[in-house]
């Protein structure tokens, strides 16, 4: 994770944006979650939600770091 | 003594407060003070709220932001244009909160009195305005993040269940309502309750549901449904005032045949079983009951009846499905949704005119004050200008804010001396971040659970305005005397011009508010007459309702049930009247003709006051119309229908029509 994002010459460092990326496919895996009932049988759900997040944010900086 | 979840939620909103104050220092941002004061200021005690409010609050403060990096760098060699822009765009902000009655009117609100925080003290250095808007939006950020993060991950108290327990809560009323209707027993406890209760429940709900959409619970994706189950409710309240009056007056005329008598008792039967599994079966009786003969007045009441036991059996069979699904999970409730004139509309009820007094009031304070600082040359008279924006804002919902800003007002001066005893004894011998949080514990705790207890909540949220943001806590000891005693002076003179100025414009009793809302509805029913307004029935009920929801709380006791009756029956007149003049253009010219004499006839009566009887001649067009009509019964069933509402409302106690028994089949026969 060196280096930085060029965002229309703004500088970003990469694990924001790769925390903004991780959100957005949360927010798809919420929405199916909440479709097929999931979180019927999850206790805690914002905890549940915040681990997603967490294990996509290091999903997609794993995979991005290896494609960059 | 606190019970344990408000112990924990005080705990909570504690160490979210500390962890923002944290921080802020920790990367050497201008006002701490400002992350600490809006971790508290987000914490709300339900998760739906909390996350809502930080979502508002966010967003508002970008947009005040914004405004006053906008208008204090263009405006500030001319102060006084400086103070026009900034108190009129406050007194716009308020005035656009004040017209959306959700939660989210906090976003606007806050747009406006931020505008202030950053511009007014700003004026001294507007070419920093750019670097303290946004250090106010870092701060707000952080604040929200951590009072967020501390409230929903540990042990948070999700919305969900309580409003679910609201909604079980209408679903007894509700049946006895309509059980009392079915025997027209229009005055017992049963009535009496359903009437009070069930407006004031659907008005109440909705901001809870509003919430809802950022809760923690399962629920949090059944906005779409709850929010259905509200508008059944809301569609029903007509419904069963309607019923209970048809069966009341057929008992009158003892037209009360065997088969409506058995129709009756079923609906009932059903009502109380609370499984739908034969409702085919008894909507098929009622449907057979309305295909009866319609030549006679007490025949046309009975097919009226038919149609709204129909409408009532569909609400309360979807409002079922509905509630199943939530509390049972699946299976889902019927995808084909009611959407028939009878289901209200999501609306409410806007007062322009109030809604722009307040405005008014709160920038003519802004303005007073601004004129003041400006005058005495008073170095720390920002501080006045923004404490009378926050405390004309705040309170501006109720009918009379002035006591609220008053108690206010003795809060801040209490948590000032608090302010005083922290910062003169106490955190002169801190030098530790850990210190600070040991020595503001106690503090922080005590507020925590004011904020937790619905009854002393807006003290905690006073005490956390003006403290946390007076204490003013730096990176360092750096506390002046003067500068205190000033700042807490601009404080009290604030709330107290806030306080002068409420008073001398908008200071009204609930009393006033509720004639003006019964106005309200009365001249959108003439409007529904004149066809020009609200003429869809949906809007019509929806906002009726929540015109009477805001009503009911306003009400003096014995004062409440006869208006309530009657205005429902005058939902009910709207109703007929918006329904007839779609129905107008399929009529015969003589009866269209006698229609346009009801519909001006209605029009006047509303306009005037529909507390006093209607005038016999327009009785004597309803009883022309019907006569006219009542010749081809299966034409124009609908406007009969109608018309026959319209007179069981109008003229209760007048004799039945006399309507010829020569219809079209029977000289056919």
């Amino acid at each position: 994770m060196i280096g930085e994002v060029d965002l229309f010459g703004v500088f970003l460092p990469p694990f924001l944006v790769w925390v903004l990326i991780a959100q957005v496919i949360g927010m798809g895996l919420r929405r199916l979650f909440a479709a097929i009932g999931l979180y019927r049988f999850v206790w805690h759900r914002p905890l549940f939600d915040f681990s997603t997040l967490v294990i996509l944010t290091g999903l997609v900086s794993l995979t991005m770091n290896r494609i960059l | 003594m606190p019970k344990p979840d408000e112990l924990l939620f005080a705990l909570k909103s504690f160490a979210g407060a500390m962890a923002a104050l944290y921080i802020s220092l920790w990367l050497g941002l201008d006002n701490p003070y400002w992350a600490l004061a809006t971790a508290y200021i987000v914490a709300l005690p339900f998760a739906g709220g909390m996350l809502s409010k930080a979502f508002y609050r966010f967003v508002g403060t970008l947009i005040g932001g914004a405004a006053a990096v906008a208008l204090v760098p263009n405006l500030v060699n001319a102060p006084v244009l400086l103070c026009l822009g900034l108190a009129v765009w406050i007194g716009l902000c308020l005035y656009i909160s004040l017209l959306d009655r959700t939660p989210r009117a906090y976003l606007f609100m806050l747009a406006g009195y931020t505008a202030g925080i950053i511009g007014f003290p700003s004026v001294t250095t507007p070419n920093h305005i750019f670097q303290t808007a946004l250090t106010r939006m870092e701060e707000i950020s952080i604040g929200i993040a951590c009072s967020t993060a501390f409230g929903t991950l540990i042990f948070p108290r999700p919305l969900g269940p309580v409003l679910a327990r609201r909604i079980g809560g209408w679903a007894n009323p509700a049946r006895e309502w309509a059980i009392a209707a079915l025997t027209g027993e229009n005055d017992s406890p049963e009535a009496l309750e359903g009437r009070r209760r069930l407006p004031f429940e659907a008005t109440d709900i909705a901001s809870m549901i509003k919430q809802l959409a950022y809760d923690t619970s399962h629920l949090q994706s059944a906005v779409r449904h709850v929010t259905r189950l509200r508008l059944y409710l809301v569609s029903l309240i007509p419904v069963l005032s309607s019923i209970g009056d048809r069966v009341a007056q057929l008992q009158r005329l003892g037209a009360i045949t065997p088969q409506l008598q058995r129709v009756l008792t079923n609906t009932a039967r059903w009502l109380q079983a609370g499984n739908s599994e034969d409702t085919d079966a008894l909507m098929a009786d009622i449907i057979l009951l309305e295909e009866e003969d319609e030549h006679s007045w007490p025949g046309l009441l009975r097919a009226s009846l038919a149609l709204r036991l129909q409408e009532m059996i569909s609400l309360v069979r979807h409002s079922r499905a509905i509630r199943r699904h939530l509390r049972d999970g699946d299976p889902p409730p019927p995808n084909e949704t009611l959407d028939r004139e009878f289901v209200a509309a999501i609306v409410q009820n806007r007062d322009h005119t109030l809604a722009l007094l307040s405005a008014f009031s709160a920038a003519l304070a802004v303005l007073l004050v601004c004129a003041m600082w400006i005058w005495i040359d008073w170095p720390t008279g920002a501080g006045a200008a923004v404490m009378v924006a926050i405390a004309c804002s705040f309170f501006a919902t109720q009918d009379n804010p002035a006591p609220a800003i008053a108690s206010m007002l003795r809060t801040s001066v209490f948590s000032l001396a608090g302010v005083a005893f922290y910062c003169y004894a106490v955190f002169t011998r801190i030098y530790t971040f850990e210190g600070l949080c040991l020595a503001l514990l106690p503090a922080g705790m005590i507020v925590g659970l004011f904020i937790s207890r619905p009854a002393t909540f807006m003290l905690g949220m006073n005490i956390t305005a003006t403290g946390a943001t007076q204490m003013a806590l730096e990176n360092g000891f750096t506390s002046s005397f003067p500068t205190f005693i000033n700042n807490a002076i601009a404080v009290v003179v604030g709330l107290s011009s806030a306080l002068v100025m409420t008073m001398l414009i908008r200071s009204f009793g609930a009393a006033w508010t509720a004639q003006r809302l019964l106005r309200a509805s009365w001249s959108e029913i003439a409007n529904a007459a004149e066809a020009h307004g609200a003429e869809d029935s949906g809007v019509l009920i929806g906002l009726t309702v929540d015109r009477l929801g805001l009503i009911l709380p306003r009400l003096s006791g014995q004062d409440a049930d006869p208006s309530m009756r009657a205005e429902l029956g005058n939902l009910r007149v709207g109703l007929d009247m918006a329904g007839l003049q779609r129905e107008q253009w399929l009529l015969p010219p003589a009866a269209r003709e006698a229609c346009e004499k009801i519909f001006a006839g209605v029009a006047a009566h509303y306009r005037g006051d529909p507390r006093l009887p209607a005038p016999a001649s327009l009785c004597a067009a309803i009883d022309g119309a019907i006569s006219t009509l009542v010749k081809a019964p299966h034409n124009h069933k609908m406007a009969l229908m109608q018309l026959s509402g319209l007179r069981t409302v109008l003229f209760p106690d007048a004799p039945p029509p006399a309507i010829s028994a020569r219809t079209f089949e029977g000289s056919l026969a």
